[in-house]
């Protein structure tokens, strides 16, 4: 899986992301800037509209821990 | 009883057997290039690396102690050197590669060399063989020039490594440093799941094949 810009995807836990772009760090490696666009567990409603970063196969960037990553 | 390792490719897979130059049996990494790191697959997604497994035959206890580190080529195996050069300077080589390697996980700054190990097996493609955010698990064999040559300077096994087959590769529940579980063990996990790359600076000028030796130390009962 590769996570592509304007497409939504599921993550682990059954939030709705949609990827809005995508960018480069500081050594010029890909990343994605997503959104929450639906919350589907609680506790996340805070994230919901606010650009995260993932890497391109789709796992969360922000601190470790697989409840964010991005299953499909 | 010994207790031996298979080092394998895939998880639970075959014995690793590439030839190699000269007649030994290994690990080929293939060819790297000025400003790359191999094996690749892109540079600018950061992708590619050699995957290793490490699985014990142990039925009474869980290995332990495991650690790594490099070493003259031919010195464990008794492999007869086939590089461009000899065996003692392509340790020389990789020792200086190391100490004075950048800490680019993609070689992006052209100054990253050596042989490198991130023992984070599923470390998401923008942070894996990241040395300046994760220097416990990301290694560079020589560093400094001390680290990574000997066993007493060898890098311990970490549990971020630690993984079994479901079926289908997950991580272990409660890894432990330097622990390898015995077959079938959810708990520590029964393999080392372990990914190398081995970066080429800019300013690197020699060619041809280049030959060492990773060995793999451990304690073991039966």
């Amino acid at each position: 899986m590769k996570l592509q810009q304007h497409k939504q995807y599921t993550t682990k836990i059954g939030n709705i992301v949609e990827c809005l772009a995508v960018q480069k760090d500081g050594e010029g490696v890909e990343y994605a800037l997503c959104a929450y666009k639906a919350i589907k567990a609680a506790g996340f409603e805070n994230l919901k509209n606010m650009a995260q970063k993932w890497s391109m196969d789709g796992k969360w960037l922000a601190f470790p821990g697989g409840i964010h990553d991005i299953v499909e | 009883m010994t207790v031996l390792l298979t080092i394998s490719e895939t998880l639970d897979g075959a014995a690793v057997a590439d030839s190699l130059a000269a007649g030994g049996v290994g690990v080929d990494f293939g060819s790297v290039v000025n400003n790359q790191y191999a094996p690749i697959i892109s540079k600018a997604s950061n992708t590619g690396a050699q995957n290793l497994f490490i699985r014990n035959d142990a039925v009474v206890d869980p290995t332990t102690d495991h650690k790594f580190f490099l070493q003259t080529y031919g010195v464990g195996t008794g492999y007869t050197y086939g590089g461009a050069d000899t065996a003692a300077n392509d340790f020389t080589t990789l020792k200086n590669l190391a100490n004075a390697s950048g800490s680019s996980k993609n070689n992006n700054d052209g100054l990253s060399g050596g042989v490198w190990i991130d023992m984070d097996w599923d470390a998401s493609t923008t942070n894996q063989f990241d040395q300046a955010t994760f220097p416990t698990v990301v290694k560079i064999f020589g560093d400094g020039l001390t680290d990574g040559i000997s066993l007493a300077s060898a890098f311990a096994l970490q549990p971020s490594a630690m993984v079994y087959d479901l079926p289908g590769e997950t991580a272990a529940s409660a890894p432990v440093a330097g622990k390898i579980g015995k077959n079938n063990d959810t708990v520590l996990g029964d393999n080392a799941h372990l990914k190398f790359r081995i970066y080429i600076p800019n300013s690197f000028a020699s060619g041809g094949i280049i030959q060492w030796e990773i060995v793999a130390a451990y304690s073991f009962t039966a």
